[in-house]
């Protein structure tokens, strides 16, 4: 135990003491400030674009042109709306985190796969492998030691990288930023520690295997446009899978001159009762199948929602987006709530409760890590050196 | 030059990974445009849950209010340019989704180009001891890396461009414009490549060690196809906000503006990932249907001006000619054998 605490100390340190963690830090970091730039130029434009259109009244949710897609990413879509277009801004942290993610889940996999295509494989051509593997340390241990060692100080640097841009960011913006905000932020990032490590060790399996730098760089580009191609594809094979939609009832015409008419000086809303003396009995039976249709897509929404979490267990990206679905958000129980339409939580879910939403998905990648780590152990055990 | 072109591209494509690699290309491009196909081309009756409980949400706000019961656009011009599309309706019959093809260049090439740069930059294991001894000058030798990285780069373009184009042409009725609409978007994407590639093949002979010459090259990757785009939105805002009078000049074919500020803000329009997403934007709309206008920064622009890519051609060359330059000087600069 003590060799393997020894070994795994060892790796951690030459890693975060190398150049390309300090750059993995960096890029961490900036990432994050990319999220925080982009929700200030999202919300100055629509903002601008409220003024010219209506005068600066933000009366319209503007997601109609959200492009088809699956239930996935139509809900990560309205999330993201929803929290631009609150005023004051709410979420605080977890809004430039939501825009920065879906470069995380692209980036990441390269970062943690290039960061050892060149170990195990470099070791090999220098020799140095010799002198390690000639050292009277089971293999099985020195492997073990070697994905920990890794995995630990990817993990720190990207938390660094994480915590140094929210302290910046969070001087930069005018909205809070609250301590729940942070502790969702700080499981996210764990999350994608956990996310980056799975990938850490397929790069050193690669290099293990390819046992030519050069070769395993050539190998871990094509696993790399792999995850891209499925976070591409496997949203929309989940899109054209899915059942039409309901078409909203077409209003009649006694509720469609209701909805023309203009109220007196366009001053206040109407109330409910002045709306039923208007439209009578023919707009009361409308509003009902308006509110049946909504209750049905609601339905079909969250069974599709939960088909696509099944499905997308295939892919760590899609586990990945699963579990930032729930936690990159605190207003509601389950994301898909958000267009229910549920009001939100009172008091907001506790992140214990939305990684226990996400708990599939979060054993499912830590079976994957644990999987990738038996085959690495294997794998370098009977290595040839 | 070109005999050490011609060996370094043989000994690069004899690799049975290469080959890999370009079938992965080819069949990653397919999928996704072939999936997208799929979706689109269930049109209005596709599904689409947010809209349909927006429509519900539109009606009872729209009785409260008493407002007309329209759709009201959102402001997708400011999402990105290059979601703005022209209508493919009118002119393939039917949605074509040009725009994965689009997203897909934008964010897979630069990963692509960069680890095909790294692997091929003139460093020890590679060919290059051998080359050093053969009677070819070092800058001949570099050139040679430069055009071989960029006949690599071409054939997976091509091969990318294979499997999009061939699923595309078969969905429309006239495939002539469609194949020459992305035969323009294979040249320029080949220009992008070769950013990207060069950055990869400099920073290869910058770093000593592979795997920090590739974190830095994330890290640019990340910076110029991540952030700079962000940044552009807010630059071209703020410029137009504060000199709106010598922008519309500009954009009505007047002087072009010669303060400092406009400078700065057209190198931040003009990094890669923004030029390519205009040049794109442009090139798609070569349609039979008169355009708006450019919507970038608030300010309607004349099609004449707005609809040329010169300047962002432009840019990505001396992009790729400044990444090439670098390793040039490293490499010229370090010793024979020197990794």
């Amino acid at each position: 135990m003590r060799t393997l605490f020894l070994l795994t100390k060892f790796f951690a340190v030459r890693r975060l003491a190398s150049g390309a963690g300090l750059l993995l830090s960096v890029m961490a970091m900036l990432l994050l400030l990319s999220g925080f730039l982009s929700t200030a130029m999202r919300t100055e434009g629509y903002a601008w674009a409220y003024e010219e259109a209506f005068g600066g009244v933000a009366i319209t949710f503007p997601v109609q042109d959200v492009d088809i897609g699956s239930a996935h990413s139509q809900v990560w879509a309205a999330t993201n709306f929803a929290y631009l277009h609150s005023y004051p801004i709410i979420g605080g942290a977890l809004l430039p985190l939501r825009l920065a993610a879906p470069w995380l889940f692209i980036l990441l996999p390269f970062v943690g796969m290039l960061a050892t295509a060149c170990g195990v494989s470099g070791e090999l051509e220098t020799g140095v492998a010799q002198t390690l593997y000639g050292t009277p340390v089971r293999r099985a241990v020195f492997a073990s030691s070697r994905i920990l060692g890794d995995s630990l100080a990817i993990s720190a640097l990207i938390s660094l990288g994480i915590l140094v841009a929210l302290a910046i960011g969070g001087q930069l913006v005018d909205y809070e930023i609250r301590g729940v905000h942070l502790a969702r932020c700080a499981a996210f990032a764990v999350v994608l520690a956990l996310y980056t490590s799975i990938f850490v060790q397929v790069g050193n399996l690669i290099s293990a295997l390819s046992r030519r730098s050069a070769q395993s760089l050539w190998v871990c580009v094509i696993a790399g446009l792999a995850v891209i191609g499925i976070y591409f594809s496997g949203a929309n094979l989940m899109a054209a899978a899915r059942a039409p939609c309901p078409t909203l009832p077409t209003p009649p015409a006694e509720v469609n001159r209701l909805l023309s008419a203009q109220p007196p000086g366009m001053t206040g809303t109407r109330t409910a009762e002045q709306l039923a003396e208007a439209g009578g009995a023919t707009l009361a039976r409308y509003l009902i199948q308006v509110n049946a249709h909504a209750d049905h897509v609601q339905r079909m929404l969250t069974t599709d929602y939960q088909h696509e979490r099944w499905y997308g267990l295939v892919s760590p990206v899609h586990a990945v987006w699963e579990i930032a679905q729930q936690l990159l958000q605190d207003r509601h129980g389950f994301s898909t709530e958000l267009l229910a339409p549920v009001p939100a939580m009172e008091p907001p879910p506790s992140i214990r409760h939305s990684l226990l939403e996400a708990f599939p998905e979060i054993a499912w990648l830590v079976a994957l890590w644990i999987m990738l780590l038996a085959m690495n152990i294997r794998t370098l055990t009977k290595l040839e050196v | 030059m070109l005999h050490v072109a011609v060996f370094l591209l043989r000994s690069t494509l004899k690799s049975r990974v290469a080959v890999v690699l370009i079938g992965v290309m080819t069949v990653l491009v397919m999928l996704s445009v072939g999936t997208r196909v799929a979706v689109v081309q269930g049109g209005e009756d596709s599904f689409r849950p947010i809209r349909a409980l927006i429509e519900r949400a539109d009606v009872s706000r729209m009785l409260a209010l008493g407002t007309e019961f329209l759709k009201i656009p959102g402001p997708s011009g400011f999402a990105d340019q290059a979601t703005v599309l022209f209508d493919e309706e009118v002119s393939f019959g039917h949605d074509v989704p040009l725009e994965v093809l689009s997203g897909l260049i934008v964010i897979a090439v630069p990963f692509v180009a960069l680890l095909v740069g790294a692997s091929m930059s003139p460093r020890r294991g590679s060919p290059v001891l051998t080359l050093l001894s053969a009677p070819v000058r070092r800058v001949s030798l570099y050139l040679a890396h430069v055009i071989a990285l960029g006949a690599v780069l071409a054939i997976l373009c091509t091969a990318a461009w294979i499997g999009g184009a061939s699923l595309l042409a078969l969905t429309v009725a006239a495939p002539g414009v469609l194949i020459r609409l992305l035969s323009l978007m294979l040249v320029y994407t080949l220009l992008y490549a070769m950013v990207f590639g060069c950055l990869g093949l400099s920073l290869g002979i910058l770093f000593r060690r592979r795997v920090t010459g590739l974190m830095a090259g994330l890290l640019l990757i990340m910076v110029l196809v991540g952030v700079m785009p962000s940044l552009k939105e807010l630059s071209g805002r703020a410029y137009v906000a504060n000199h709106r009078e010598a922008y519309m000049e500009f954009t009505r074919g007047g002087d072009v503006p010669t303060d400092l500020a406009w400078y700065v803000d057209r190198g931040i329009q003009h990094t890669p990932a923004s030029a390519i997403r205009i040049i794109f934007w442009i090139t798609e709309a070569f349609s039979p249907i008169p355009r708006p206008g450019c919507v970038t920064c608030g300010g309607l622009q004349d099609p004449g001006r707005a609809y040329r890519v010169k300047t962002e051609v432009a840019s990505l060359a001396v992009a790729a000619l400044l990444f090439s330059m670098i390793g040039g000087v490293a490499f010229l600069g370090k010793e024979m054998g020197e990794s």
